[in-house]
């Protein structure tokens, strides 16, 4: 069940069609179809084994795959059409950076794959090193790098040559918090300044965050892409509410499910949770009916649904299982 | 057992590769075999050497000198031209080259200029044939210092006396060198190959750092851990070399198996196989990483079976080369079986010495496997 | 590309394994060679044990002349009675039982080498007898000088190669050990191939969705192991040559040369073997091994004759074998004189070299992997 709620129109930056890879005889992409836009940060989240990385590695034309078409820039993707890959960029899951250089060194390194000049060449790289927030590490060897400093190096192999388009596959796995929002914040400063991202991740949050369309895949499979928006609107559910410490009868819970735009009430030890449409003041009408009641409560939570939700709702299991 | 059933595990998932490494040095083995044996043949033969004899004098003494050498060797006269020479030394039809010039009696014996010899390198056979043309020079120069003329020098330097030798008909001499001493010569290298590269690339598996620690973490008692993984890999140990006797039997039949000393034989092997697992051992407790298994393996099976006898026999060796040998157990396992090989029948002075040889292999054993248990713990505790 | 080959060496030298252990093996073994035969051709045997029998009253000369060799530690000789003397030869205490009659002779019970150095013993003796009886005869004022000149043994043969230049008799083991570690370049060219297979790490994924041409990547992986390499053998042959004291006859520009050209061949091999085929990398470590063992075994790295007896039975494995041809190119220098087999041998190195790299680029330029 593919549901797609956005128009691709004219083929986008990449454009992949009915791809399909096969482990013997485990299928790890099944048809898969992709249009990613210039300009875009674009999204591919599911859960762990749902051919994220098998569709980068194929995409970058690492991986055979057994029937299908990428188009990248227009072209069709080959292992030798250095002319495309001369504009890409990819920050992989595993660290890939030579243990034996130094941070300068290992940037210095993989861009000069990309960009011949010396002089420019040396303008990218202190840059590179700047916007990872490696200054002080130029000296230091990957080995004496904390993890999230690794990723940054990581990060900063991938893009120091200024490309068009940026793959980045899980770049924030086991990574602290502060590397993480850091991260986070560049990869959107690279798209404001011109680069389109493909960004795979496994986290619902960050994804969330920072990119304009996402597609959600599983099993092999795109279940549903478009905007954050576009997918929350797929779902009835338009807002959940947590109510904490209030205890109920079977009288007082039927009221509440009879409210109006709430189609699910859930109470279990002492804590109520609703699904309510889409609709203005629906905690405040759920509020007004507890006091109503002169029933006691405890925290209240109101959040908005999540790509989870979406996930749930098509796959019926959540995204991290 | 689990730790055990583990290694099991990991030798079976490797069973390509030690099918790979058995193949190729059993390989070895039998190549080895086939050509040593003409090889040592070669190496005691003080006669009939193929020598070509390019003569530019016409002197009295230069014809003494080829029929003196005729007398011992096969002799043929040969042109100065370079391209002949080549081809006669690149097929052997000719081993040595001897160079009369012009003048030989005065340039050669009068002024005491050397004689121009070539001899194809790593042959043995030249050795001597130096020495007999040595002896020949030095006698003519005796001649020459005595006030002899050339012609009289080269009379007095003809007939030459044939020694007399006796051969004692002796049932306990091994009489002709039978095909399996060279299989046995040449296990060594075979079983420190094998078992270095092999187990030693398993044992280094189990070292690796974040596998280290999840075992050291476990409820199983870390020496029981050692115990378990050398039992197995002992017991891989063994399999290969029941593989290597049995092979030993199929080969060669009954001459080996009806030979009074296969007995004596296969406790000298099984006391290599205890060595060399301990070599093993050590090799891969001690490598920090995969060429550094690959480098001292190769350095630990070349180097010991280079000084230790295996490729070159310990006869060529000279004395101070043997006494720094003594300290590996490889020239410890080629003594013994030397022995075997020349007592067919075994004296009792044979038999301390073989015992000797194989406790002295067993000793070493040991004490490489205390250096291994020590590298073991020493690089556990340093993290 | 110099940047990519700069960097390339940067890692190689900072990564020590990479090219420490092709390095520090042909040095240990050729120290060990040196120490194990590079005094052979001395005849530094072992003193033989052996026993003189007195057949006749008067063997004075025959036991004086043995007493000279025992006293220079050739032979051991001991007094014993016949039965006695047999007893010790059946058990191996002594090598022979030299008899001391009116005509000398020997008894051995077994070929060996010590049996026939006690042959040659006797040998000389009846030479020597013989030499000293007839200057007695003919010119008896001059005994002292014939004397003096007899018990100045000298050297009076010289080892040259066929060109006229000298040449050290065990140079066999060092040449193929000097082949094999060229061909040791194989475990260099895989250790940087290493990451130019994407399957096998992350860097060689990044390497290989980069811009950067395959071909290129070759050629600077082919460049940078090459150097590192032909230095490492650089080194190993200046080694031999001052420090073991090796002959080389100044002919160090072609040695050179075969070393280079040697170097190229090991990298190659190393790099195809990493190129093709979807095993595991300790199955390729592997199977490098073997071929480079095997290489030298057939070219005498333990076996001197091999060479000669491949040269016999199979003679088409010389002229493809890497290591026999590095070694022949070796002789041709130094033993036999023959530059058109020595360009011959260059030649064919080369060609196979190169045969192996087109076959890494074809295979590696458009590779794609089932599984990473």
């Amino acid at each position: 069940m593919i549901k797609t709620v956005d128009h691709a129109g004219a083929e986008g930056l990449v454009h992949i069609e009915n791809l399909v890879k096969r482990y013997g005889s485990f299928v790890a992409l099944d048809h898969l179809n992709l249009d990613v836009k210039e300009g875009e940060i674009f999204g591919l989240l599911g859960p762990n084994g749902s051919g994220k990385t098998t569709a980068i590695n194929c995409m970058l034309a690492l991986l055979k795959y057994d029937k299908g078409m990428i188009r990248i820039f227009g072209q069709e993707m080959a292992p030798d059409n250095y002319q495309v890959k001369k504009d890409m960029g990819i920050v992989l899951q595993n660290v890939a950076v030579f243990d034996e250089l130094t941070v300068y060194e290992n940037i210095d390194y993989f861009c000069g794959l990309y960009v011949k000049n010396k002089i420019r060449r040396k303008e990218l790289v202190d840059e590179a090193i700047r916007f990872v927030g490696l200054e002080e590490h130029r000296k230091m060897r990957p080995r004496k790098l904390s993890g999230g400093l690794l990723r940054r190096l990581n990060i900063a192999c991938g893009i120091a040559h200024r490309p068009k388009l940026i793959f980045m596959d899980e770049p924030t796995v086991a990574v602290d918090p502060q590397s993480r929002n850091r991260i986070l914040e560049g990869i959107m400063e690279l798209n404001r300044q011109g680069s389109t991202i493909i960004y795979t991740s496994h986290y619902m949050e960050e994804v969330e965050q920072i990119c304009t369309r996402i597609a959600i895949m599983d099993h092999g499979r795109c279940i549903a892409s478009g905007t954050k928006e576009q997918l929350t609107g797929m779902i009835k559910t338009g807002e959940k509410i947590t109510i904490e410490g209030v205890a109920l009868d079977e009288e007082q819970l039927r009221k509440i499910r009879g409210l109006p735009h709430v189609f699910q009430a859930d109470y279990e030890n002492g804590i109520l949770r609703l699904q309510c449409t889409e609709a203005k003041h629906n905690l405040v009408r759920v509020l007004h009916c507890l006091e109503e009641q002169e029933i006691h409560f405890g925290r209240v939570f109101s959040e908005q649904p999540t790509l989870n939700d979406v996930f749930l709702h098509i796959t019926g299991t959540q995204l991290r299982d | 057992m689990t730790v055990f059933r583990g290694y099991i595990k990991v030798i079976k998932s490797n069973r390509l590769m030690i099918c790979f490494y058995l193949a190729i040095f059993f390989a070895f083995s039998i190549l080895f075999q086939t050509t040593a044996k003409s090889a040592d043949t070669e190496m005691y033969q003080m006669r009939g050497v193929r020598i070509g004899v390019i003569n530019n004098d016409d002197g009295a003494l230069a014809e003494a000198l080829v029929r003196y050498l005729s007398g011992i060797h096969q002799i043929t006269e040969l042109d100065d031209e370079i391209s002949v020479l080549q081809e006669k030394l690149y097929y052997r039809a000719a081993d040595y080259i001897v160079r009369i010039p012009e003048d030989f009696y005065e340039k050669c014996i009068s002024e005491g200029k050397e004689l121009e010899v070539t001899m194809i390198p790593g042959s043995y056979t030249g050795i001597y044939v130096d020495q007999q043309i040595n002896s020949f020079l030095n006698n003519a120069a005796v001649y020459q210092k005595a006030g002899f003329t050339e012609e009289e020098t080269a009379d007095a330097m003809k007939n030459r006396e044939n020694v007399r030798v006796e051969l004692a008909d002796d049932k306990s001499v091994a009489g002709d060198n039978k095909d399996y001493i060279y299989y046995f010569r040449y296990m060594p290298y075979l079983y420190l190959a094998v078992f270095g590269f092999v187990l030693g690339d398993i044992l280094w598996s189990f070292q690796k750092k974040e596998l280290n620690r999840r075992m050291m973490a476990s409820p199983v008692p870390l020496r029981r851990q050692k115990l378990e993984g050398m039992l197995c890999m002992s017991l891989f140990g063994v399999g290969i070399w029941v593989l290597l006797i049995l092979g030993a039997a199929v080969c060669y039949g009954k001459s080996w198996t009806g030979s009074a000393n296969v007995g004596y034989y296969i406790l000298n092997t099984l006391a290599l196989l205890f060595c060399t697992l301990s070599v093993a051992f050590l090799a891969g407790t001690i490598s920090p990483n995969r060429d550094a298994l690959t480098g001292i393996v190769n350095i630990l099976s070349l180097g010991m079976c280079f000084l230790g006898g295996t490729f070159v026999s310990l006869d060529v060796m000279s004395g101070s080369i043997k006494k720094i040998s003594q300290f590996l157990p490889v020239y410890w396992y080629e003594k013994a079986n030397d022995i075997l090989t020349d007592f067919s029948v075994m004296t009792e002075t044979a038999r301390n010495q073989v015992f000797q040889a194989v406790g002295i292999q067993i000793v070493f054993g040991a004490a490489f496997f205390c250096l291994a248990v020590t590298a073991a713990r020493y690089k556990q505790t340093e993290g | 590309m110099f940047h990519l080959v700069r960097y390339s060496i940067i890692w190689k030298v900072k990564n020590f394994n990479i090219f420490f252990w092709p390095f520090i093996f042909p040095i240990i073994l050729g120290t060990l060679f040196y120490i194990a035969f590079g005094n052979v051709k001395e005849a530094d045997f072992e003193t033989i044990p052996a026993a003189v029998v007195e057949e006749t009253k008067d063997s004075r000369v025959f036991l004086e002349f043995l007493e000279e060799l025992q006293k220079n530690g050739t032979i051991q000789v001991e007094r014993m009675e016949a039965r006695e003397a047999e007893q010790a030869l059946k058990e191996q205490k002594i090598e022979g039982i030299l008899y001391a009659a009116d005509t000398p002779y020997l008894k051995v019970n077994k070929n060996g080498l010590s049996q026939s150095v006690l042959q040659s013993i006797l040998e000389s003796y009846f030479d020597g007898k013989k030499t000293i009886e007839n200057v007695m005869k003919n010119s008896p004022e001059k005994l002292g000088t014939a004397l003096e000149r007899m018990a100045d043994h000298q050297n009076m043969v010289r080892q040259v190669s066929l060109g006229g230049s000298t040449t050290d008799g065990n140079a066999s083991y060092f040449y193929a050990l000097v082949a094999t570690a060229c061909l040791y370049g194989c475990f260099i060219g895989q250790g940087s191939a290493r990451w130019l297979q994407a399957n096998l790490s992350p860097l060689a994924a990044r390497q290989c969705a980069s811009s950067m041409n395959r071909t290129a990547m070759i050629l600077t992986e082919l460049l940078s192991s090459f150097l590192l390499h032909f230095l490492n053998v650089a080194v190993l042959l200046a080694y031999l040559r001052w420090v073991l004291g090796l002959d080389f006859q100044g002919r160090l520009p072609e040695m050179l040369l075969v070393i280079l050209t040697g170097c190229v061949m090991g990298v190659s091999l190393g790099i195809l073997v990493l190129s093709i085929g979807k095993w595991q990398e300790k199955i390729k470590i592997g199977i490098m091994l073997g071929i480079t063992m095997t290489a030298g075994f057939l070219a005498g790295l333990m076996f001197a004759q091999m060479k000669y007896i491949v040269d016999q039975y199979a003679p088409v494995i010389n002229r493809f074998n890497p290591a026999a041809l590095i070694a022949d190119a070796f002789y041709c220098i130094n033993v036999y004189d023959d530059p058109s087999r020595y360009a011959r041998d260059l030649l064919t190195l080369s060609v196979m070299s190169a045969a192996m790299l087109a076959v890494s680029v074809l295979v590696v330029r458009r590779v794609r992997y089932d599984s990473i």
